[in-house]
């Protein structure tokens, strides 16, 4: 298959997805019950003001008018205003996504890192004790909610040991960096303030690994069940029969086959932290998007509930299409597939 | 010369029920240059002979007792990585199903070239690719060049034994065993492995093991033939000597098997001719 045309088939089924995710929302964020004017105003206002800012909100309008000047403003890079923090929604996600994209892409490399390995160490020596010891430590990260593990990791490292700072990006005497990519440690790298960079990482250990920890379970034990898979075949033991060292097989000739199928699921996997990373950010006061949108909806901040719904939405589309792109490549039988 | 001597060699597999003996105390000798074929039904241990040679049944539930002599060193003895120095090496195997024994992921090239790396490390990079190419050519592939850029999906079984064949040859082994090379081919496609197999191991005096369940295979193929019986060894001799006069009650069984396509095409055609008349 052309890969120009496998692309342009993706962005385009990538779009059609993303116009009814809006759609959807955009219904389903206008039928929760409450007034978001009201809200907005408390219960002091009068009627009068009420519904001046209901007007100014377009909220008087039909539903189709509605999301006519939503779709213009997002054209126009303008979401709208926040009935809650009173700013623009624009500015508000772009402060609060890149802390989320920091945690998570924070989270996903440990995950990867540490749940892979152990994965390929439970497969090559199956009901071995190592594989035992792995098979305990994923299912005990698929279990526990990740905000337990939040509150456990606080109580360890942040309270008993004292060695890991208990909340927010960065510690209260510390600069940002000026803003370039807005995830902090790339920034403070890039303008050579490593003493931020740092600061920032003590900061970001703790609610990473909370959130990373089930995901590691999934991750390792995926990736055990595939690799198991993978040495049942034949060409394994034809590696061997030419003199393949064990390393190498696990390595290069195992894992290939193995990791095709787990990356579909590690990128899923990755998307889907964004909005599950609420918990974390929560207990760890992490000024992030997914906390945001949780208190969007709280207070019926309308706007602030579609953007974040779409951000979500597009990063799980753009995810899954660079998975699926790489998935492509590594596997030469689509790759080479209608060639 | 005696090349390869399997002297008692007892094999136990410990499982849930119980021990199970696939090899009892059998007895096998190769000389240089002899293609010898094991000959039995499925079950009767002759896979597991291959890969004991080769070390490929190394797990603590199995028992092995007796030697397997090769170049005077005993393989049960070995230590693995010394056994590793002679996988692909100096014996080298070739599997019943070629497709599934090239790995889907890498290319011809890359898993020839990886056979020859496990054990050459000083090779003369500008004429690999020549070298590649006469090795498949020397299996009778017509089109080289493609071949070693294809994965193992784009060939037909045929095409994949024989670069299977090809890439058992790269380190120039003194012994190949070949387990049931032909088997996972269509007919037509097996004769035609089979002669080139024959023809590239006697060209390069290589000596073969040969282990099939089908005694036609056998004939065209191998100077002596052993065969196997539920682990253990019920009948030795020349190929001649075994297919001339069996001396074994199960060896005439075996020989009653091979289906007899000419008498059954002459009786089709006599039928014919009758009801024509």
């Amino acid at each position: 298959m052309n890969i120009k045309l496998y692309l342009f088939q993706r962005l385009y089924s990538a779009a059609i997805v993303l116009i009814g995710v809006s759609i959807l929302i955009f219904i389903i964020a206008r039928i929760i019950p409450g007034d978001p004017a009201r809200m907005a105003l408390g219960p002091t206002a009068t009627q009068e003001m009420v519904e001046q800012y209901r007007d100014k909100l377009h909220l008087n309008d039909p539903i189709h008018v509605q999301y006519w000047f939503f779709i213009k403003g997002i054209t126009e890079g303008d979401l709208g205003e926040s009935v809650y923090t009173k700013r623009n929604v624009t500015t508000d996600v772009s402060t609060y996504f890149p802390a989320t994209l920091e945690l998570i892409i924070f989270a996903a490399l440990i995950m990867v890192c540490v749940g892979v390995p152990l994965g390929i160490l439970a497969g090559r020596y199956k009901d071995k004790s190592i594989d035992n010891i792995s098979r305990l430590i994923s299912l005990l990260g698929v279990v526990t909610p990740s905000f337990v593990w939040a509150v456990f990791l606080m109580i360890i490292f942040a309270f008993y040991l004292d060695i890991l700072p208990v909340a927010g990006r960065l510690s209260q005497d510390t600069v940002a960096p000026d803003k370039i990519t807005g995830l902090i440690i790339i920034d403070s790298i890039i303008r050579g303030q490593f003493d931020v960079t740092i600061d920032a990482l003590k900061h970001i250990i703790l609610p990473a690994l909370a959130l990373s920890l089930s995901a590691l379970g999934q991750a390792s034990r995926l990736t055990r069940s595939n690799i198991t898979e993978v040495y049942d075949k034949q060409y394994i033991e034809m590696a061997r029969a030419y003199g393949y060292n064990e390393f190498k097989i696990a390595t290069k000739y195992a894992l290939k086959p193995a990791m095709i199928p787990t990356l579909t699921i590690l990128g899923l996997d990755f998307a889907a932290m964004l909005g599950n990373a609420f918990l974390v950010e929560f207990v760890f006061a992490w000024p992030g998007i997914a906390k945001y949108g949780v208190q969007a909806i709280l207070y019926k901040d309308l706007n602030a509930i579609t953007a974040t719904t779409m951000i979500i939405a597009t990063f799980f589309v753009i995810t899954n299409l660079i998975v699926d792109l790489v998935v492509a490549y590594l596997n030469p039988k689509i790759r080479l597939s209608g060639k | 010369m005696t090349l390869l001597s399997i002297r008692n060699l007892e094999v136990q597999f410990k499982h849930y029920e119980g021990v199970t003996t696939a090899l009892k105390k059998i007895s096998l000798d190769i000389k240089e240059g002899e293609k010898v074929a094991l000959v039995g039904e499925s079950g009767s241990g002759k896979s597991v002979t291959a890969r004991m040679i080769l070390g490929l049944l190394s797990n603590s539930n199995i028992k092995k007792n007796g030697e397997i002599f090769f170049e005077n060193i005993d393989l049960l003895k070995e230590s693995s990585s010394q056994i590793k120095q002679i996988r692909g090496n100096k014996i080298s195997m070739i599997f019943q199903d070629p497709v599934s024994s090239l790995n889907p992921y890498f290319t011809v090239h890359k898993q020839m070239l990886q056979a020859l790396e496990n054990h050459t490390k000083d090779y003369d990079k500008n004429t690999i690719e020549k070298y590649f190419v006469d090795l498949l050519k020397d299996v009778k592939i017509e089109d080289p060049e493609r071949v070693l850029n294809s994965y193992a999906f784009q060939l037909s079984g045929g095409m994949a034994q024989r670069v299977m064949i090809s890439m058992a040859l790269i380190n120039n082994p003194k012994l190949i065993l070949a387990d049931e090379p032909t088997t996972a081919l269509d007919v037509t496609v097996q004769k035609k492995v089979l002669s080139i197999m024959k023809d590239v191991i006697s060209r390069k005096k290589m000596s073969m093991l040969l282990i099939s369940h089908n005694l036609g295979v056998v004939r065209e193929f191998a100077d002596k033939i052993y065969v196997i019986y539920q682990g253990t060894i019920l009948e030795e001799g020349s190929t001649e000597k075994i297919f001339n006069s069996p001396g074994h009650i199960y060896t005439q069984t075996l020989l009653q098997a091979i289906p007899k396509i000419y008498e059954q095409l002459i009786n089709a055609k006599l039928k014919r001719h009758q009801n024509t008349d």
